[in-house]
């Protein structure tokens, strides 16, 4: 999913009430996108049927549960170590970042998804807009559990 | 694909002249992958460009140093307008201590190197010392607060305000989106089923809804605001093509941003279209929206086959926001005839020799097929991002709210149109 909401939930008050948009989602997908603690090791997902057999429905499903992996940034070690170093994970930074209950429109979380060797989750960078003071900025975050924050191609 | 995505997002923040933060927490270029990542025009340096250029057409560039910034990644925080650092945890330096070691033999902690007190009180490199993350989050959050609301419109761009009507929640359900598009993209379907449940009130005013009637063109509100809508249904015929230049010149001529609905087979080919000039009334489309000032945004729903991506404001025709359906295909052409054209043109290469003709058809459309994925493309930042068709509306609205915010009060020109 692309939209993803910090810690105070949709939009009560946020930007998507500003921008005039009805809250709640007509699938009830909301509690599913914020289910995002509890996914698998991160790792290539294994091969699935190609979209023409599947539903659009079966298709959204498997996009929630990509984006959820990548959600979780890198390995576990990498992760605890960032967290003993007293810093906040990348997400959690933009959470903080954002205005109360302003959604998150993020770019691209499965970019490099799948092409190289190893997973590199989103490519080592949150990117996307959301609301800061009132105002719509754009977020541009490394994520220094994925190779250490570094810059690849 | 970091520096890809990076550069991405400064792009959309230019278009939609949005202040950029920056939480930097890098080690800089990948090393083993320098190559990749530092010469060329579209690598590590064209962040700074941006930076430079951004700053200078007022679009806020802020910093906060949360970890190691690194190498060329010190220039993030330096070439921002406002910096803040994290004390004992960030560290701004061009060359970190095992560099200064080898190049000069001087032995030096990170911290003295380049931490925050060293910039805050001393190198002048940043503006602000936090005490720990949510600190210099809250900083952030305060710059921000004193850039004051966007400067304003010019008086004499009053009447062209966007009127924006009070927003209204589709007449037939978003939900069921997922039950009314299959998901093969061979498979055609009424593209109007998609419109109803993505606008305002399920209302469209479409315009010349009997001519070309493989394009879908017309004006609607998602969430208020207005839009121009144009939205494959079929393959493009010479006509759909005209009405689709039409419509694209008619929405610049009122300032009203175009949504983009992909979903093309390509252009009609045969002895017939190309005689009747299919490919100078293709040209049409794509320098009507080439050439157009109003904001675009592309939604791929179904299939991007071919030079109807460029007709449909793909990749390549700058639309400000690009995103996807998890069952989008992009590529070429699609699988089944590329094998066929493969096969027929004797070519096939580098697809390794050897089994017969139907394994190498089959070879071909395997590849076509894993190539053309969402995914595939998502991966390289051919778009930018998978959406969920429950979020399009959501998604678009926020696009069409943003560029509201930021229009392009440029009047379109256009160039030969070939006729």
């Amino acid at each position: 999913m692309l939209l993803w909401i910090n810690s105070a939930g949709w939009a009560r008050g946020g930007w998507w009430t500003v921008a005039g948009i009805e809250t709640g989602r007509g699938a009830g997908g909301a509690e599913e996108d914020r289910s995002s603690a509890v996914v698998g090791p991160a790792g290539p997902a294994p091969r699935r049927a190609p979209p023409e057999g599947r539903s659009l429905r079966e298709l959204a499903a498997e996009l929630r549960e990509r984006v959820a992996l990548v959600r979780q940034g890198g390995d576990e070690r990498s992760r605890s170590r960032h967290l003993e170093r007293g810093k906040l994970l990348v997400r959690e930074r933009i959470d903080r970042l954002l205005d109360p209950g302003a959604s998150f429109l993020e770019l691209s979380p499965l970019a490099a998804w799948e092409m190289y060797g190893e997973p590199v989750p989103a490519a080592g960078l949150v990117t996307g807009i959301g609301r800061v003071s009132g105002r719509p900025c754009m977020v541009v975050a490394n994520d220094a559990t994925v190779k250490g924050g570094t810059t690849s191609p | 694909m970091t520096v890809k995505k990076h550069l991405r997002a400064q792009e959309v923040a230019g278009s939609f002249r949005l202040p950029c933060c920056y939480l930097v927490d890098s080690g800089g270029a990948y090393l083993p992958l320098q190559d990749e990542v530092f010469p060329d025009r579209e690598h590590f340096g064209r962040i700074f460009f941006n930076q430079a250029r951004m700053s200078a057409a007022g679009i806020p560039q802020l910093a906060a140093v949360m970890g190691s910034s690194t190498a060329g990644g010190a220039y993030v925080p330096a070439m921002s307008d406002e910096t803040v650092i994290v004390r004992e945890q960030g560290t701004i330096f061009l060359g970190g201590p095992p560099l200064v070691r080898a190049a000069t033999g001087e032995v030096v902690t990170a911290e003295e190197l380049g931490g925050g007190e060293v910039h805050a009180r001393r190198s002048g490199v940043v503006d602000h010392l936090a005490e720990d993350d949510a600190h210099a989050l809250r900083i952030v959050r305060s710059m921000v607060a004193t850039l004051g609301p966007p400067p304003a419109s010019p008086p004499e761009d009053a009447g062209r305000e966007e009127e924006r009507a009070v927003p209204e929640p589709p007449a037939e359900d978003p939900a069921e989106l997922c039950d009314v598009v299959p998901t093969d993209v061979r498979r055609p379907y009424d593209v109007r089923r998609v419109i109803r449940r993505l606008v305002d009130g399920s209302r469209l005013h479409e315009f010349k809804a009997e001519y070309g009637e493989t394009l879908v063109c017309g004006f609607a509100r998602i969430a208020g605001h207005r839009c121009g809508l144009v939205a494959n249904n079929g393959v493009l015929f010479g006509e759909s093509a005209l009405k689709g230049a039409h419509f694209v010149q008619l929405c610049n001529q009122r300032g009203v941003p175009l949504v983009f609905l992909q979903n093309i087979s390509g252009f009609m080919v045969g002895r017939e279209y190309e005689h009747a000039g299919i490919a100078k009334d293709g040209a049409k489309l794509v320098t009507a929206v080439a050439c157009s000032r109003v904001a675009k945004l592309t939604v791929i729903i179904g299939g991007s086959f071919g030079a109807g991506n460029y007709g449909m404001c793909g990749r390549a025709f700058d639309p400000r926001l690009l995103f996807m359906w998890p069952n989008a295909r992009i590529s070429v052409m699609g699988g089944d005839q590329a094998a066929e054209v493969l096969s027929l043109v004797g070519g096939e290469r580098g697809d390794g020799d050897g089994g017969s003709e139907a394994e190498r058809k089959e070879r071909i459309r395997e590849r076509y097929a894993r190539q053309g994925s969402a995914y595939y493309s998502t991966a390289r930042l051919w778009d930018d991002g998978i959406i969920d068709p429950l979020d399009t509306r959501r998604v678009l609205a926020m696009g069409l709210a943003l560029a509201a915010a930021s229009p392009d009060r440029e009047p379109a020109r256009y160039g030969v149109f070939r006729m």
